[in-house]
């Protein structure tokens, strides 16, 4: 088992992002989330996704980090050519394998990291590609906010409510949670002087909190899935997962509100030929430092999403996705799917979303139901092949489930 | 499955072996690196620049130089002398000893006659047995002696005449004779004493006393007997010289030495000497199984009215060992008279009257001593350090030549012209003996051209006497001083050579003239010191002069500049000074080839200052932006080259020559603009 969960894992990427309709085919475990509506016991689940997405960074630039050695150029001005006020990235993987142990309980262990870049784009151009273009301007980001974390979850599921009309499925877990730094701020200005004698930079309400380094924290992890079904050709879907909260033994933030200017180091005289007595801003290195304190807590952002899906017959089923992480700080995303069923033993759902992490982005998403096993397969972001540099996310995911044992 | 699984391996197979190359982004930034304000404060140390009434700048440098100190006149040798010593004077006390051999033991019978008056018959005793007789408390337990007596003083308590005694004493343990003898007619209430030499003979402290033969007369009439008295024997052991003892000691010197002890100060005569540091060194080497104690003492010395004076108790050595002890007696600030003992009394110099005493403490102790033991004993005033000499130096000179680096112009070439420089040179003599400076030289040694200057003028080549420094109430040494200008040396030309090594020759005279009562002197801190004070007023002109600084090429070690491909590197000076500059970095490798430079002459030129023609002083700061573009294969060459020159050329506006003021200030400001290559 471990063998093919690490094969897998390579091989396939997942789309978190399932849409869930209401089929009218049992055999077809995640498109149609058969596997928690059947709950039988010895089922195993694996789902593996790697996501990247971005509202400003195109999927040219991330072909060119994934298979080149640097930006193409076309990536890279196309880049830089974006008029946007807010450049958003987001990239991370997340494993998920639940085994149904009993007709109510389920055990789950889920590994996740996430990486989230929120700043203003001319900010986001000027860290990837230096202020040299930015000389003589003033660059300003409105809440900037860098999130990055990993965490472990090892938990349970309870199949609390599972009628032909009612499915709850409720989830706890206990957490560990890793390398966690968040950095925000309410303002950043960096001003570049136009012939580079100076540059002046201010911070209003910074706060950067992290994890001393190979520290962990402490947490708990809850979660809850509302299935309504009021006929039986559509379905409501209300799900809440990661409602979290952390506990850090050694956990700091540095606070910073401040303003200084940068003129290059500064020597104070020569002797004998040596410089000597170079200095910089020692205040805002002291301002920090002081400013230090201890943090404890931690609450991660947690996704809300809302699925509607109705079924017109035997091939076609369409179906609306609403999703928020974080309460919108960390991404809305929107889509409109249809699903198509082959045969039996195949269906495509084809998605067409737009999030202010991702962009717009096409989905093309195959589960295959054969005797024990399905597969599923999302190509994800499939508007990128035709347009790479007006595309903003993409990926390609696979996953399967089995039963193990009756 | 089959199929599946094999999927999986081929990709992974795939995946593993197509290692992807790591990524690299190039981003441009813009930023300061550097900012000075300059003046000549900051380029000359403070402490070289004076400002003039004129509130322009006059250059002072000031360098003082030690021709000598006492150490070069006279240094005090360690003196430490050896004494070894066996136990030639090894005494033991003359002790006495008494025994009675009682008339109830010459004549047991007497027992029923004792307290009655009758008649003592005739006794004619022959016996082969003796009395034991235990003196190893009174005397030793064993002893060989070269010379020594034992007096037996036989008094005769009887009424009757002691006609013969035949005795022998002999050692109990191997019946060894010490003695034998005989006494005859010994009358009533009469004594005998006989002496015999104990020399070579071992005697033991539990001896046998035997009566061989008594022999005596009949009373003539009725006598009282008493059976108690008899011959009374006292033994006295006195004069004893041992070879080899073993007993309980008593206190008893080993060495009583006094020494007028001459030291050699290499021609000095000195009389007295403060010891600034110094000790006493007491070395013994001992094997004698006996503690001694050693005393030594300089009488005539003193420090706070106590003499130098230490006592030392050497513990005894074992049985066939040695006892080794070193210690040494700090002897720091005491004054020592170098008199002799007789302080009016020859000598009169350089003797250090010293006393030594090595003795035995009584102990208490039975100890085993012999003459074949031995004690060494090492002493003597080592690694002394004068505070204050008195007395006659002697004839010594000073011959110096030294070279010392001229930090004012240093690394410099081209050509400087100077309005006019003073140099002051003063020697100063803080030692109590007089000093003829018969010769002074100075060479200023350009070795970048390379070019030598000798400085040359009237006030050098006329001899300096210095008298004595006065130790009254305040110690003044005494100086003498001569100024050289440009009116009467060739001071203007000595500096224009810009030398940046200078190598001063001095010759002189230490007490050329003798001393009067041995009345010169001394102290740790005299010196004969040469002062040099040149002042230049800083009104110059600048033709060409090259300053040129070497250095390894460690920019790019350990450093996120190794990720810099390409960029452009500004300097912008706003400029105060009347002098213009033109800066090179040259990239060398080791054998000081030139790889590649930063500017190849190319914008490379900090203008001077406009100057107001009528006050001489700038009137308007110029700006001047030096700028080098670095290509990405120059890059490459500045980052492996292995050293740098930094060159820069300075001129004086239309080679006139300008004051310098204190408000003379460049502004720089070194600004980058570079790509830069992230790695992520």
């Amino acid at each position: 088992m471990k063998g093919v969960y690490r094969r897998v894992l390579l091989f396939f990427l997942v789309s978190p992002m399932f849409a869930n309709g209401q089929s009218l085919d049992s055999s077809f475990n995640f498109l149609t989330n058969q596997f928690d509506k059947k709950w039988t016991p010895g089922s195993t689940q694996l789902i593996a996704t790697t996501y990247a997405g971005s509202n400003a960074a195109n999927t040219g630039m991330f072909t060119d980090f994934l298979f080149r050695s640097s930006f193409s150029t076309k990536s890279k001005e196309s880049f830089l050519n974006t008029d946007l006020s807010t450049a958003n990235l987001q990239f991370g993987n997340e494993v998920r394998l639940e085994y149904k142990a009993t007709k109510k309980l389920g055990l789950y262990a889920d590994n996740h990291e996430f990486n989230s870049f929120s700043f203003s784009s001319d900010l986001g151009k000027m860290a990837l590609f230096g202020n040299k273009r930015y000389a003589g301007q003033t660059i300003v980001s409105e809440n900037p906010q860098v999130l990055q974390y990993a965490t472990s979850d090892l938990g349970f599921a309870h199949n609390t409510i599972n009628s032909n009309r009612w499915r709850i499925k409720t989830s706890a877990a206990i957490s560990v949670l890793r390398g966690y730094s968040n950095y925000r701020a309410s303002k950043v200005e960096i001003e570049t002087e136009e012939t580079g004698e100076y540059i002046d930079l201010t911070v209003q309400n910074g706060q950067w909190t992290k994890l001393t380094d190979k520290k962990q924290g402490m947490g708990v992890v809850l979660g809850a899935e509302l299935r309504f079904m009021p006929s039986n050709t559509s379905e409501i879907y209300v799900k809440a997962t990661g409602i979290n909260g952390y506990f850090l033994p050694l956990g700091k933030v540095y606070n910073a509100d401040t303003s200084f200017r940068f003129e290059g180091l500064e020597y104070t005289s020569i002797v004998d030929g040596q410089l000597n007595n170079w200095t910089t801003d020692s205040i805002v290195n002291q301002y920090i430092n002081e400013n230090r304190t201890a943090k404890k807590m931690v609450v991660l952002p947690s996704k809300i999403a809302f699925d509607w899906n109705q079924t017109f017959n035997q091939k076609h089923q369409i179906g609306i996705h609403i999703q928020t992480v974080g309460f919108g700080q960390f991404g809305n995303y929107a889509s409109l799917n249809h699903d198509y069923t082959f045969s039996p033993k195949m269906r495509l759902r084809s998605t067409l979303g737009y999030g202010d992490f991702t962009n717009l982005q096409l989905n093309e998403t195959l589960e295959l139901s054969l005797k024990s096993v399905n597969f599923i397969a999302t190509f994800y972001g499939l508007n990128a092949l035709l347009l790479p540099t007006q595309s903003h996310s993409y990926g390609v995911s696979a996953g399967f489930s089995t039963l193990l044992s009756n | 499955m089959k199929r599946l699984y094999s999927a999986f391996a081929v990709a992974i197979i795939l995946v593993s072996g197509c290692q992807k190359e790591r990524f690299t982004t190039e981003s441009e930034w813009l930023s300061p690196l550097l900012k000075a304000r300059l003046g000549l404060t900051d380029l000359v140390s403070d402490t070289l620049l004076k400002t003039n009434n004129a509130n322009a700048l006059d250059l002072v440098y000031e360098y003082k130089y030690d021709l000598g100190g006492v150490s070069d006149i006279l240094e005090i040798p360690d003196k430490t002398e050896i004494i070894e010593v066996g136990l030639s004077e090894l005494v033991l006390d003359d002790r006495t000893f008494t025994d009675t051999l009682t008339l109830l033991e010459i004549y047991p019978q007497s027992l029923l006659l004792n307290g009655r008056t009758t008649d003592l018959p005739a006794q004619d005793v022959t016996t082969n047995e003796g009395t034991v007789i235990d003196v190893t408390e009174q005397f030793f337990t064993t002893a060989t002696f070269i010379e020594g007596f034992i007096d037996i003083e036989i008094n005769n308590d009887l009424p009757v005449e002691a006609e013969l005694i035949e005795f022998e004493l002999l050692n109990n343990s191997d019946k060894s004779v010490i003695l034998n003898g005989v006494i005859t007619n010994l009358l009533p209430y009469s004594t005998d004493k006989s002496t015999y030499s104990l020399a070579g003979k071992t005697v033991n402290g539990v001896l046998e006393l035997r009566v061989k033969r008594i022999k005596t007369k009949a009373s003539a009439g009725p006598v009282l007997i008493d059976v108690t008295k008899g011959l009374r024997t006292t033994f006295v052991v006195r004069d004893l010289k041992p070879d080899k003892a073993t007993a309980i000691f008593p206190a008893q010197n080993l060495i009583e030495r006094e020494e007028e002890t001459k030291y050699d100060f290499g021609g000095a005569e000195l009389t007295r000497l403060i010891v600034k540091e110094g000790d006493v060194l007491m070395k013994v080497e001992s094997s004698i199984e006996e503690s001694i104690i050693l005393e030594y003492a300089v009488p005539n010395s003193s420090k706070q009215g106590v003499s130098i004076k230490k006592t030392w108790t050497i513990p005894a050595a074992e049985p066939g060992k040695k006892m080794q002890f070193e210690e040494r007696f700090p002897i720091d600030g005491f004054d020592i008279i170098l008199k002799g003992k007789d302080l009016y009394a020859e000598p009169s110099f350089n003797h250090i009257y010293n006393t030594l005493v090595a003795r035995i403490a009584y102990s208490g102790v039975e100890r085993t001593l012999s003459l074949q033991d031995k004690i060494k004993i090492e002493f003597g005033l080592v690694d002394v350090k004068p505070y204050l000499l008195i007395g006659d130096p002697g004839i010594h000179s000073f011959d110096v030549k030294d070279t010392f680096d001229f930090k004012m112009i240093k690394n410099v070439k081209g050509n400087i012209s100077l309005e006019d420089a003073t140099l002051e040179m003063e020697i100063e003599n803080s030692f109590g003996i007089q000093m003829l400076v018969e010769k002074l030289e100075i060479l200023g040694e350009n070795t970048n051209r390379p070019n030598t200057v000798k400085l040359t003028s009237s006030e050098l080549t006329r001899p300096i006497l210095l008298d004595r420094a006065v130790n009254g109430v305040t110690f003044e040494p005494t100086y003498e001083k001569r100024v050289m200008d440009k009116s009467n040396s060739n001071l203007k030309l000595f500096l224009e050579n810009t030398p940046n090594r200078l190598v001063p020759s001095i010759k002189a005279k230490v007490r050329p003239y003798g001393t009067v009562d041995q009345s010169d002197f001394a102290f740790d801190f005299s010196t004969l010191k040469a002062g040099l004070k040149l002042n230049v007023p800083l009104k110059f002109s600048l033709d060409n002069l090259t300053l040129v600084h070497n250095a390894d090429n460690d920019l790019f070690d350990n450093t996120n500049l190794d990720q810099i491909k390409e960029g452009i590197l500004k300097i912008r000076a706003t400029n105060g000074f009347p002098i213009s500059g033109q800066v090179e970095v040259e990239f060398l490798d080791n054998n000081d080839v030139v790889m590649d430079s930063l500017f190849f002459g190319v914008k490379n030129q900090i203008l001077a200052a406009d100057v107001d023609p009528n006050s001489g002083k700038v009137s308007t700061p110029q700006e001047s932006e030096l700028e080098a573009t670095i290509s990405r294969s120059k890059m490459a060459t500045l980052k492996n080259a292995p050293k740098l020159r930094i060159t820069v050329v300075f001129d004086t506006k239309d080679a006139m020559r300008y004051a310098m003021y204190s408000d003379y200030f460049v502004d720089v400001k070194l600004i980058s603009q570079f790509i830069y290559e992230g790695r992520l």
